[in-house]
């Protein structure tokens, strides 16, 4: 715990001294800053419904963009080995980034704050929702950053890893959209493995058991990729 | 074989990948759309030539690494990830089973009452459900509720294809044709071949019409037939063709009654409707309609003004009187005719909840001997206790005119406004939604003063609701006794007032102000860092 604790912390550190957090931080508040205005006076309701599923499509973009970086670079620069050779765990190693990179999110997240509290003002808004919401919206930008870093520890370069990533993200979103073309009973596996399935319910204010554990899921399972992936680098 | 590749040794690797890039790309053209074949097939040969050149070209690398400590390593690793993901997939079945969910909205907006809960889970039927809704209709409400009910039971299915259960009307016009959808915003329920449609999005409405679609049976409405009355067949602009038809795409099965020909209303009739009768009924034929009421029996009568019919003492033993004349309401009425009066506001009953407006062509009033809401028991029925309540009155600046000819009110000749056009006779209002211990009959009558208004002329005209007034008083009149009442609730909408100036200040703050913090933030940082 302790080797986890160290690597995050050094990992959040290069975070906020890079210029990649900023910007994509920036583009998030800008985008959703936009969606959420527009939807407010539009709709004169005091809920964030319009928004979050915008959100998510956003941060699928983006996501891959904050950890792309996470292994490449490191690949890159030479300093895995060093990482790879200290009194560290595999595990140790991508759980600590992991958690960095979700802090980064949690901290854009944060900032978003700024939209009930205009919601407050102005009206009496429902916080379960809002709440449930932010929850689904921390799972799935969760998940997007699980896949962004096992994308990156196969590759030295982080354009790579950033566009494979997003384009595994895009076929796990638009996954439920091709399971129409499939026979049943396989469409509804297909429709339940699809990152877009999970999300809608959150905003309305219903948290689904399942739901929570499919993402949960799916992080679990891409970082487990991912510690395996540079355990092959021990006999590559 | 490992001597030609040299010459194409760089290439192999590369090619591979392209072979590969392209059985992706292939992949998913499939998904998208299995028929896209000119571009799948040849995206598939490509694939599938690359890669089988790949694999050749480094056929001895490989038989290398099959052998070596990295084949083993690598099987290994292969088999974890396969052993984990498993796992991993039987957990989230075990959860889906479970099927917890957990509704954190402030007014439990989306948790469904328990005895909606027992009725979808214990259904026998599958019951397929369709929403027409057309893209400037919001579906929201609909999609959240039939969400719900469909989690809760395997066999209330959503139209396969749909968008969550909704259709596009003008997108899918085989299935608006099936089910005869004629306005936006409805809902069907099928169960085999019985379909129900409604228009509200609240829990009662879709329970009652899961109730009524899954009964099994058909409810009868029989029509008086033998004195020139309006038929349900007839669809020449006096007919009564269109109502009909709504009503048999209500689930409601439809007959012609001839009381000459039997002596009495058969007993499977759920409303006898008599519409505007042009003669006299005969003596035995009102002794047949008084007993069928006075045994519990729902009718819905639509009478004409200046029409003898001889009704008025069957009514009468239910507290409803007529008043014959022509009502006149200039203040509010059709626009050239101030014999059409328009009702705005209607007295608030169960037939007349969401009604908007209706209007009547040539009416008589409709009244009672005792004031309205009294509570009465009919001299023959004295199981009975019953009121009667207005439906449906004329505005204040109405008149009852008793001489045709003249188009003016005449004090001490005819009645003064507001005046009642439709009455329901029912249950005490007390009584309504108990369960009474002992008299399983309730006898439910509603009259009209007018007929025009249901014919297939004045029917449908927008922005009138008079087809909805009509249908409702239907179901209200064939209501089963047994049909569960689920409180409503109201919807959860959580209102704001956004001026231009908030609106503007919201707009900067949350696209420019905000960001811009952010980018300061790095900036300082990137400063502090130089």
């Amino acid at each position: 715990m302790r080797n986890v604790r160290a690597i995050w912390r050094r990992e959040v550190g290069s975070f906020f001294a890079s210029p990649i957090a900023y910007a994509v931080a920036t583009v998030f508040l800008v985008f959703s800053g936009l969606i959420f205005s527009l939807n407010i006076t539009s709709s004169q309701e005091a809920s964030l419904r319009g928004l979050q599923g915008t959100i998510g499509i956003i941060l699928l973009f983006l996501a891959p963009v904050l950890s792309m970086r996470l292994l490449a670079e490191e690949q890159n620069t030479g300093t895995i080995e060093l990482l790879l050779t200290a009194p560290v765990r595999d595990v140790e190693v991508v759980l600590g980034k992991y958690l960095a990179s979700l802090t980064l999110l949690a901290g854009m997240l944060l900032v978003t704050i700024f939209y009930p509290i205009i919601l407050y003002i102005y009206g009496k808004p429902d916080l379960g929702p809002i709440l449930a919401g932010y929850l689904g919206v921390l799972l799935a930008g969760g998940s997007f950053l699980a896949v962004g870093l096992f994308c990156s520890s196969f590759t030295r370069n982080q354009i790579v890893a950033a566009a494979v990533s997003t384009g595994v993200l895009l076929v796990f979103w638009f996954l439920n959209g091709a399971a129409q073309n499939i026979p049943a009973p396989a469409n509804t596996i297909v429709r339940y493995l699809a990152l877009s399935e999970h999300f809608n319910d959150f905003n309305r204010g219903i948290v689904v058991l399942q739901d929570v554990f499919y993402y949960l899921s799916f992080i679990a399972i891409f970082l487990f990729l991912c510690v395996r992936s540079l355990e092959t680098r021990r006999w590559r | 074989m490992e001597r030609w590749p040299q010459l194409l040794n760089p290439l192999i690797r590369p090619a591979g990948l392209v072979g590969l890039f392209a059985l992706i790309v292939a992949g998913i053209f499939y998904l998208i759309d299995p028929k896209l074949e000119l571009y799948i097939r040849p995206l598939l040969a490509i694939g599938v030539v690359l890669v089988a050149a790949f694999l050749v070209g480094v056929s001895g690398e490989l038989r290398l690494l099959m052998q070596g400590r990295g084949a083993r390593y690598g099987t290994n690793t292969g088999i974890m990830i396969v052993a984990f993901v498993v796992s991993v997939f039987f957990a989230n079945c075990l959860v889906i089973r479970v099927n917890q969910r957990w509704d954190v909205t402030e007014s439990s907006q989306f948790a469904l009452s328990p005895q909606t809960v027992k009725v979808l889970q214990g259904l026998t039927r599958t019951i397929t459900v369709t929403a027409f809704y057309s893209p400037e209709l919001s579906d929201r409400a609909a999609k959240d509720l039939l969400k719900e009910y469909s989690n809760r039971s395997e066999r209330f299915v959503l139209q396969p294809g749909s968008d969550e259960g909704v259709v596009d009307p003008l997108r899918q016009p085989a299935l608006t044709n099936k089910y005869n959808v004629r306005q936006d915003g409805s809902i069907i329920f099928e169960a085999g071949s019985d379909k129900q449609t409604v228009s509200r999005v609240d829990e009662q409405t879709f329970t009652s019409a899961i109730l009524k679609v899954t009964r099994g049976q058909q409810k009868k409405l029989y029509m008086l037939v033998g004195h020139g009355e309006r038929e349900y067949n007839d669809f020449r602009e006096t007919g009564y063709g269109e109502i009909g038809q709504a009503l048999r795409d209500d689930n409601y099965v439809i007959e012609s009654l001839n009381l000459v020909l039997s002596s009495t209303v058969p007993s499977d009739a759920a409303v006898l409707v008599v519409a505007n009768p042009a003669r006299t009924l005969a003596d035995a034929e009102k002794v047949a309609v008084a007993d069928f009421l006075r045994k519990g029996g729902k009718a819905l009568f639509l009478l004409e003004p200046r029409t003898r019919t001889g009704l008025e003492e069957v009514l009468a033993e239910w507290a409803v009187e007529l008043r014959d004349g022509i009502v006149v309401d200039p203040a509010s009425s059709l626009r050239e005719d101030p014999s059409t009066p328009v009702v705005q506001r209607f007295n608030f009953t169960d037939i007349t909840r969401d009604l908007g407006l209706a209007f009547f062509p040539r009416t008589m009033v409709i009244s009672s001997p005792v004031e309205f809401g009294t509570v009465i028991t009919p001299a023959r029925s004295l199981d009975q206790l019953i009121s009667v309540e207005p439906l449906a009155s004329s505005s204040a600046g109405s008149w009852l005119e008793s001489n045709p000819d003249q188009a003016q009110f005449n004090a001490g000749e005819d009645l003064p406004g507001p005046l009642p056009l439709a009455v329901q006779v029912g249950p005490a209002a007390f009584l309504r939604g108990a369960r009474e211990p002992e008299s399983p009959r309730r006898t439910r009558i509603v009259v009209f003063g007018d007929a025009d208004f249901a014919s297939n002329r004045y029917l449908s005209q927008a922005p009138f609701n008079n087809r909805d007034l009509v249908a409702n008083a239907v179901n209200w009149l064939a209501e089963e006794e047994d049909l569960i009442s689920i409180r409503t609730k109201p919807r959860d909408v959580r209102r704001m007032f956004l001026g231009p100036l908030e609106s503007n200040l919201i707009f900067i703050s949350s696209t420019v102000l905000l960001p811009l913090a952010v980018l300061v933030a790095g900036a300082v940082v990137w400063w502090r860092r130089r």
